[in-house]
């Protein structure tokens, strides 16, 4: 089984020792057909940080954030890149329709649109981390807004830092989602170091020990 | 007007960027533009003056972002000031014919229903920038790197309605010619001129060869003066910067091409630089401009799809209408939309290139129940739509509210209907289907039809409308009642189309009236008018006659390139049809829905009906004992998510087949008690309040769906209104919850004894308590069985 068909299955609540049924597994190629058809748009900057351990903040940027989560997964870089990725309206065109026709079909097609889009930021970071290891710089893994204590409230400066409502039409709503829904930003931290990175990954950073699609 | 009369004869010279200039003069990022307009004027005055120099003659302001949204109640006075500015500026340099333009840029927000702008926030955010630039002196309004159909047709709207200025509009386009939106040149053509733009074009995104290669499309169809803004090149990163590499003299090479091309308005978006502009205008400034021409193609669209009328034969799909179909008929009093958004998918499966939407009936609001049913089919199906009502308020708040530019059905030759509905098509854009039939009638003759026609098409002209925007329907009669009635209209079609030059469309189905069969004598007219040359019929594309006429005619004439679409369609083996069911399946029904599968769980249905078996018993005996047994081992772990789903739509569509069984005999089906679900505002998520409702539905509750990003008092109202018991709540983030909280202390002031139970994907049982719901649902089916608890409901 693909990678990211073992995520979609993973998103659906599928368990590795429960086998998902035939008519799922159709039900999956049928909707990664469509999703493939979309185009996955994203952009990227680099900003300079500055880490103060004792408060348990960051300046990234100009922009002071207080997160001992985050603090925790930057320190030791020396700056971080910040990205925005988003299937677009499409996506959420997509899923609605999907959603109308038939339900399951829509919380597959959620699944799916889900898992691709974590596919396409993985290939993104697998560029940025062939550019910076040219200039000697190693790369973190990929850290979120809403991760731990990591304030979601951020979203709004991301999407200033990348330019992202005008590059690739993701914007921000008033309770700081993101819009069209099928989007994600993330901060990449990088250092002159090759070393592991000691924050917890995003299932472990999460208090919600009960959630359905905690990684096993 | 000075800037209408240059435009008329002259190529005119915009300015370059104005962000790459500030950057360059300390300018950081994060920080907004047009707060300089308050610390640094010298500066912005200098760039001004620098494009100036550089023989530019229209300025724009630095108010791109200078809206409420941004900038809250500094946006007017941060408007007044950024074109006061480059007022002054032009007023030093002291020579004739510079004008200046105030830039109006997206909100930076998406509007409903994919983001949560409402439109009309969006117009009211653009009317105070428009009014604030008109008072503070612009000569032009600059619509200017918009991604969004919806959000610059409100900023459209908004400078119309609130100044006297031209308008220029220019959108942000990709290498292939789309918006973000999927929208092609062609429907940006056709939306903005319809809404009455000055000047159109593109800006940013691109370089100017990739405009060059855009360019051609734009000149095809547009009949205003093309506006040409590229960047200086494609934006690349470098060390956490953006840079443009195109240099000035290429960048003008390129300029000086597309103005030979015949784009008139020539100007730099970002990484220009006065260099560029300058470099520019040396090379343009004794360019003759070349004449704008009138086009002649018939456009509808969508936000994302464009309709040519005139090429191939159209189809217009019918089904949406509740005239003699009862199922939809219930629907719109229902306010069940699923089911209209269902018919709108199920035409567009079957090949439907436009829909006709209809939603009179007597007994509701139809203004309300319009501007909600475009609203719901354009978030999912993206055909454009024609709107069909008899009353004008209707069509206004519809034309109005429509993403693209739409259909609208329809004017006659009476003097009322014009000069009701010509005002809205010439405001709002729209291809109108204009009827046959006057203050006399409807004429007996084809020579009476094309002179109604004549008359319809010439009064369009007095409001502006071009005849491409008229699409005339010559009235199809029922042969039944006079022999030579379909002779009749088949010979106006064809004179209407020689004498006018205007497209033609016919509702098909009328001929056939009182005879037996009716689709043999519907598809053997369809194709006669075809042959006459008729451009778009008004058919029920699940007719497989009709489309079997309608691909045939496309095969014969040479309009189906090597029979791509009627191999594709005709090729495969015919499908069998299901055997009749025997009174000895009499499990399938249970097992049909216990394994998910919906075409044989209708099949058995309908089987069971056929056999004389109760409703009541199908629902107790196969349905419900079938749901209770995929729930409970969803609650046990051993059915997952998709399968549960699976078996409730089996489950969903046996219902509906029994529904229509009992509409039949004139019964509904009892419902039990009413229950609202809802997401609550600021949540645009809605996928986990969907998958409760089809399980309540189910389980026969009467669930009143309040969608998504529902304000507290609007919950609150319903459930009054309703006198429900049961509230369903959905949050996905801690963000949203705060207004589930809001919701619930409204509600249990309101209404103390309704319930509240609450679910998404932050909440728990201790979080649930907190904000003082009656029931966290931890999953899909506890909240079935809460209601059932709840409403003493066991199975």
């Amino acid at each position: 089984m693909e990678q990211i068909e073992r995520e979609i299955l993973r998103y659906l609540g599928y368990k590795k020792a429960s086998p998902p049924e035939e008519e799922v597994l159709c039900a999956i190629a049928e909707c990664r057909e469509q999703a493939a058809r979309l185009q996955p748009r994203h952009i990227w900057t680099e900003l300079p940080i500055q880490c103060n351990l004792e408060k348990n903040a960051v300046k990234i940027g100009e922009e002071w954030v207080h997160s001992s989560d985050f603090t925790r997964y930057i320190s030791g870089c020396i700056g971080t890149v910040v990205l925005a990725a988003t299937l677009g309206w499409e996506g959420d065109r997509m899923l609605r329709e999907c959603s109308v026709r038939d339900m399951a079909k829509g919380v597959i097609m959620q699944a799916t649109l889900a898992a691709y889009l974590e596919e396409s930021l993985d290939g993104l970071q697998e560029q940025i981390k062939k550019a910076y290891a040219e200039k000697g710089l190693y790369l973190r893994s990929r850290y979120s807004p809403g991760y731990g204590d990591f304030p979601i409230s951020l979203q709004k400066k991301v999407l200033e830092w990348t330019q992202a409502p005008k590059r690739i039409g993701l914007t921000v709503t008033e309770s700081c989602m993101l819009s069209p829904t099928k989007s994600v930003t993330a901060f990449i931290g990088f250092s002159p170091r090759k070393e592991k990175c000691v924050a917890k990954s995003k299932c472990q950073a999460c208090e919600n020990r009960n959630c359905a699609f905690r990684e096993e | 007007m000075p800037f209408l009369e240059d435009l008329q004869n002259q190529i005119m010279f915009f300015d370059g960027a104005m962000g790459t200039m500030l950057q360059q003069a300390g300018l950081q990022a994060g920080e907004k533009p047009e707060e300089w307009n308050f610390t640094h004027p010298e500066t912005i005055q200098e760039i001004h003056t620098a494009y100036l120099r550089a023989g530019c003659r229209i300025l724009s302001s630095n108010t791109f972002g200078a809206n409420s949204i941004k900038m809250g109640e500094r946006a007017g006075e941060a408007v007044a000031r950024g074109v006061a500015l480059a007022r002054q500026a032009v007023a030093r340099w002291g020579r004739p014919n510079c004008y200046v333009a105030c830039d109006i840029g997206p909100t930076g927000k998406l509007l409903q229903p994919i983001g949560d702008l409402s439109f009309q926030d969006a117009y009211d955010t653009f009317a105070q920038m428009v009014r604030a630039g008109e008072k503070a002196g612009a000569d032009l309004i600059l619509l200017e790197t918009f991604s969004d159909t919806l959000e610059i047709k409100a900023a459209l709207l908004a400078a119309k309605e609130n100044s006297k200025l031209p308008v220029a509009a220019t959108m942000i386009f990709d290498a292939q010619g789309k918006l973000l939106t999927g929208a092609d040149i062609p429907g940006v053509v056709a939306l903005l001129e319809g809404l009455g733009a000055d000047a159109i074009g593109m800006n940013c995104g691109l370089g100017p060869d990739q405009f060059e290669m855009l360019l051609p499309a734009f000149l095809e169809y547009s009949s205003l003066p093309v506006i040409v803004n590229p960047n200086a090149g494609m934006p690349r990163t470098e060390n956490g910067q953006t840079v443009f590499d195109v240099p000035p003299e290429t960048y003008a090479a390129s300029m000086e091409r597309m103005a030979r091309r015949g784009a008139r308005l020539l100007g730099g978006c970002c990484g220009t630089t006065p260099a560029h502009l300058e470099a520019m205008v040396k090379i343009c400034r004794d360019l003759p401009p070349l004449p704008v021409i009138q086009k002649k193609q018939t456009l509808v669209s969508s936000y994302s799809k464009t309709v040519e009328i005139g090429e191939k034969p159209v189809i217009i799909g019918e089904r949406i209408n509740p005239t003699g179909k009862k199922l939809m008929k219930q629907a719109l009093r229902e306010k069940d939309l699923t089911y209209v958004v269902r018919e709108g998918l199920m035409q567009k499966d079957h090949g439907a290139h436009i829909l006709d939407v209809n939603v009179g009936l007597p007994e509701i609001d139809e203004k309300e129940m319009m501007d909600r049913v475009l609203f719901e089919l354009q978030s999912v199906i993206d055909l454009p739509l024609q709107i069909d009502s008899s009353s004008p308020r209707v069509l206004e708040s519809a034309l109005r509210a429509y993403n693209g530019k739409a259909m609208v059905n329809s004017v006659s030759g009476k003097r009322e209907s014009m000069e009701a509905v010509f005002p809205l098509v010439a405001k709002y854009g729209g291809v109108v289907v204009a009827l046959t039939l006057d203050e006399n009638g409807i004429p007996e003759t084809a020579e009476g039809r094309l002179a109604i026609a004549e008359k319809i098409v010439r009064t369009a002209a007095s409001y502006g409308i071009q005849p491409k925007d008229i699409v005339v329907d010559a009235l199809t009669m029922t042969v039944s009642s006079a022999t030579d009635a379909a002779k009749v209209t088949l010979e106006a079609v064809g004179l209407i189309k020689e004498k006018l030059g205007v497209r033609t469309i016919l509702g098909v189905s009328n001929v056939s009236f009182g005879l037996p069969q009716r689709e043999i004598l519907n598809a053997g007219f369809y194709t006669l008018a075809l042959y006459r040359g008729l451009d778009a019929a008004i058919i029920n594309p699940a007719s497989e006659a009709m489309m079997r006429a309608y691909y045939g005619y496309l095969a014969l004439m040479g309009l189906d390139t090597n029979f791509d679409a009627y191999i594709n369609k005709f090729s495969q083996a015919e499908t069998p049809v299901p055997a009749v069911q025997s009174a000895n399946q009499a499990a399938s029904l249970y097992d049909a829905v216990l394994c998910g599968l919906k075409a044989e769980a209708a099949g058995a249905a309908k089987a069971y009906l056929d056999l004389g078996k109760e409703p009541l018993k199908i629902i107790n005996e196969e349905l419900v004992p079938a749901l209770d047994v995929v729930g409970k081992g969803f609650e046990e772990g051993t059915v997952f998510l998709p399968k549960l789903l699976m078996s409730a739509e089996a489950a969903k569509s046996a219902f509906e087949v029994i529904k229509e069984h009992l509409m039949r005999l004139g019964k509904t089906q009892e419902k039990r008690e009413k229950i609202i679900l809802a997401t609550v505002k600021g949540d645009i998520h809605d996928i986990g309040k969907n998958i409760v409702k089809v399980l309540l539905e189910n389980y026969g509750y009467d669930v009143i769906d309040l969608g998504k990003d529902v304000a507290e008092e609007k919950i609150v109202e319903e459930a009054l209104k309703n006198q429900v018991q049961l509230i369903g709540l959905s949050a996905l983030m801690t963000t949203t919850v705060l207004h589930m909280e809001s919701t619930i202390q409204m509600l249990k002031k309101a209404k103390p004894d309704c319930k509240v139970m609450v679910g998404g994907a932050v909440l728990t049982q201790e979080y649930a308590d907190q904000i003082g719901a009656d029931f966290y649902g931890k999953d899909a089916m506890a909240s079935v069985y809460y209601a059932q608890q709840l409403f003493h409901h066991t199975t």
